[in-house]
């Protein structure tokens, strides 16, 4: 057992005891609920446990449940398994040709051109991209708390300015909140949508005209990474506002619905000038397999198979909130591959013992309370993680 | 249907899910006192958070390594100290201690928590003077550990429970 672990959570009693904060309507502490500004190497608002790379690195083996990744397990689908094995014959070629086939596949689907579309190896190399590009000394990028952190935490390592903006009571991203947050050093303001690790949807309309008005003044970087969860992700998206004209980058990603964490491969939707400035900053294109690329071409809008990985993700959602209210907990509402829930004890011990059983989750740290996001796995995850957590609920 | 369940999510957050203080205004009962005697643990060294009836825990963690301790008779001892934690609104009415011998025999204490009933702490220090005539020194090995743990609660209130207060910062 690790001394850290223990010194942390006799720390976090003894802070608990002293503080005594009621909780007001919500777990948002209201002295919280205003944007705070974190320079490099500062500590971060909310905070974060192990990241997912760590969690990977330190967990048990075997594992029954892995469930802190946000991956999909019903994925990738037969087509992208089939066009993997009969592309391996032919990979020691450049994939020049198949990347245009699939940004077309892509372009034609959502409607924009092809020169609109800037491929990757998965969306991660063009947050990044996007956090150097338009870092500028003196700098700050615009966030919700918690909310996906990479992206600002790259620009933060670099130099920028990281603004917190709280969420609402709802967990969702304070859209009016983050307009008031933004001033001239403003390079860039990050909405993800679902926002990842609440799970929570910002209302549509809303979004649309939050970012009508605030990319006249700054670029809006919008992460869809999970949007095929939804119910209507082609009425949810905002793709359609690039054909505008709007200053706004759309970043999509094959990891998610699609099953393709591991196979690396997603793109961001914006204007032609803006995916120069990005790819300044990036391999991008380079960086992709021709197996993947097949694999990708061979299942995009595979509605079959994306149709039935979803009923496969609602059902062990759904016996998930089941689970939790059985032992008396709460969770916000998902509207993706994850649920992230209250915890009674200290988030780094929930996740040691939980780890200990086999079963692989994450935890957060914010509104002076500890959150588990668990992940939707298949039914025997979800059955592990059930058998493991009433053990320690 | 989403709403009604975020409602629920709101209204657990408004009785606060975390008990804010420790002992709750619960104290250790006679009854659950000897019932904790009874609580054991397979193995120390992995069994850090143990459930019973699934309304008491036994949670090792903030308690760092096991104490050893061999004093002039040469004969080693383990101590582990598990909180008693009263699952339903986590409050905390004591401690399980296990004294292991160095045969590997294991006696079994509670130490109730402060606000326990006067009974319940004359039961205790009963029990213990009892174990003391049976397992030599037992009361003796016991203080170090307990004063040592003492020490550290008080270091560790003196502190505020801020910043990062190490077992080993006093040292
Ligand atoms: C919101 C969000 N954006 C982007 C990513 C990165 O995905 P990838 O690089 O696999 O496309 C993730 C991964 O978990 C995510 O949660």
């Amino acid at each position: 057992m690790g001394n850290t672990i223990s010194r942390r959570t006799l720390l976090r009693r003894g802070a608990v005891l002293a503080g005594a904060l009621p909780f007001a309507g919500s777990l948002l502490n209201p002295a919280q609920a205003a944007p705070s500004v974190t320079g490099h190497a500062a500590t971060p608002f909310s905070s974060e446990g192990w990241t997912e790379r760590e969690i990977a690195l330190n967990a048990v083996e075997p594992l029954k449940a892995r469930l802190f990744a946000n991956e999909n397990p019903f994925g990738p689908s037969d087509k992208a398994k089939e066009a993997i094995m009969n592309t391996l014959p032919v990979s020691y070629q450049y994939p020049m040709r198949s990347m245009g086939d699939l940004s077309q596949k892509i372009a034609d689907f959502e409607k924009v051109k092809q020169e609109n579309i800037f491929l990757a190896s998965g969306s991660s190399p063009l947050l990044m991209a996007a956090a150097l590009a338009y870092y500028k000394p003196g700098c700050n990028v615009v966030t919700g708390d918690p909310s996906y952190a990479d992206l600002p935490s790259k620009a933060q390592r670099i130099g920028a300015k990281w603004v917190k903006v709280p969420l609402t009571t709802e967990y969702k991203l304070d859209l009016d909140a983050m307009e008031k947050a933004i001033d001239d050093n403003t390079v860039l303001v990050y909405i993800c949508n679902p926002n990842n690790p609440t799970a929570t949807v910002v209302d549509n309309a809303k979004l649309k005209s939050f970012c009508d008005r605030v990319s006249k003044k700054v670029t809006v970087f919008i992460d869809e990474a999970y949007i095929d969860y939804l119910d209507d992700p082609q009425g949810t998206t905002l793709i359609p506002m690039v054909n505008t004209g709007s200053n706004i980058i759309v970043a999509r990603t094959f990891s998610k619905l699609y099953g393709f964490a591991g196979l690396r491969i997603g793109y961001v939707v914006t204007q032609p000038e803006t995916i120069k400035k990005l790819s300044l900053y990036t391999e991008a294109s380079m960086s992709i397999s021709t197996t993947t690329l097949q694999a990708a071409i061979a299942s995009y809008q595979d509605r079959e198979f994306l149709d039935g990985a979803l009923k496969k993700t609602i059902a062990s959602k759904s016996y998930l909130y089941d689970v939790l209210k059985k032992e008396g907990y709460m969770y916000v509402p998902s509207s993706t591959n994850f649920v992230l829930f209250p915890i009674k004890m200290d988030g780094k011990q929930f996740t040691d013992e939980m780890m200990k059983r086999g079963v692989g989750v994450r935890f957060w740290k914010f509104n002076n309370q500890d959150w588990c996001r668990i992940s939707i796995g298949r039914m025997d995850e979800m059955e592990a993680f059930a058998s493991a957590f009433k053990e320690i609920s | 249907m989403k709403s009604i369940l975020f409602a629920g999510v709101l209204l657990l957050a408004g009785l606060g899910v975390r008990a804010q203080d420790s002992t709750g205004g619960r104290a250790l009962t006679m009854e659950e006192y000897e019932k904790a005697k009874t609580f054991s643990v397979a193995d120390p060294d992995k069994d850090t958070y143990v459930k019973f009836e699934n309304a008491y825990i036994l949670d090792h963690n903030g308690f760092g390594k096991p104490y050893f301790i061999t004093g002039d008779d040469g004969k080693k001892k383990r101590i582990d100290l598990y909180k008693l934690i009263l699952k339903d609104g986590r409050v905390e009415l004591g401690t399980v201690i296990y004294y292991t011998t160095e045969t590997g025999k294991r006696y079994t204490a509670c130490m109730p928590g402060y606000k326990a009933p006067p009974a319940v702490w004359r039961k205790y220090f009963e029990d213990i003077h009892a174990i003391d005539k049976e397992e030599q020194f037992f009361v003796l090995k016991l203080s170090y550990v307990l004063s040592e743990e003492l020490g550290y609660q008080l270091y560790r209130s003196g502190m505020g429970g801020g910043g990062a207060v190490s077992r080993e910062a006093g040292t």
